[in-house]
């Protein structure tokens, strides 16, 4: 699954550490789902649809 | 970010586990630990004591070591979905290789290709030994694997 989860991050200028704070989880998952190595579940993509105000499919996509 | 939460990062441990929960976890293995120590001891230098007595000296480490259990179980519960998943890997690899290892023990025993220190596979201690090993190698690849 493909995301845009670093360019959202970025843009509001929040370090890796500042988002896992934000969503209640590590820093180390933060960076894993930013480079496509963990998909989030389904309610930690909606926490972070909820904070980006952005659906999940605008943020998470799939390869195929 | 304060350092408790520093130090969590660096352990790859959810900012949700604490110093605090980690330490108790630790310290009802350090007491487990020596309840079993000392209770070994006992029971080897009073071989007077009651059958009853003795089997009540024996369990005497489960209570302390469900405390263990029940911290790991608040701390587990505390981690995020990614350190949950590092965790469950871990012990998979910690449970099916202690069991893989036993098995290749037992069936080299029972080929005649046994380890004379292994009779009858892994003791209760090299179990021990076996799954801490391999589980420390499973954090270690699951982490890795996410980095």
């Amino acid at each position: 699954m493909k995301n845009i989860v670093r360019e959202l991050r970025t843009a509001r200028d929040w370090s890796q550490r500042d988002l896992g704070e934000k969503l209640d989880v590590s820093r180390q998952t933060i960076n894993a789902i930013e480079t496509g190595k963990y998909d989030p579940s389904l309610p930690l993509a909606f926490k972070f649809a909820r904070l980006f105000k952005k659906s999940i499919e605008e943020i998470f996509t799939t390869d195929a | 970010m304060n350092k408790e939460n520093d130090i969590n990062s660096i352990l790859c441990v959810s900012p949700r586990v604490s110093m605090k929960q980690m330490m108790k976890s630790l310290v009802w293995l350090a007491v487990t630990s020596a309840l079993y120590v000392a209770t070994v001891y006992a029971l080897k230098h009073n071989p007077q004591w009651s059958p009853g007595w003795r089997v009540a000296v024996t369990l005497a480490p489960l209570l302390t070591g469900v405390f263990y259990l029940l911290s790991l179980l608040q701390s587990f519960r505390a981690m995020d979905e990614l350190q949950r998943r590092i965790q469950l890997e871990a012990w998979i690899i910690a449970l099916t290789g202690t069991v893989v290892v036993n098995t290749i023990l037992n069936v080299l025993n029972a080929n005649g290709v046994g380890f004379a220190d292994y009779p009858h596979g892994l003791e209760i201690g090299g179990v021990y030994l076996s799954m801490f090993l391999l589980w420390s190698v499973g954090v270690t690849v699951s982490t890795l694997r996410y980095k």
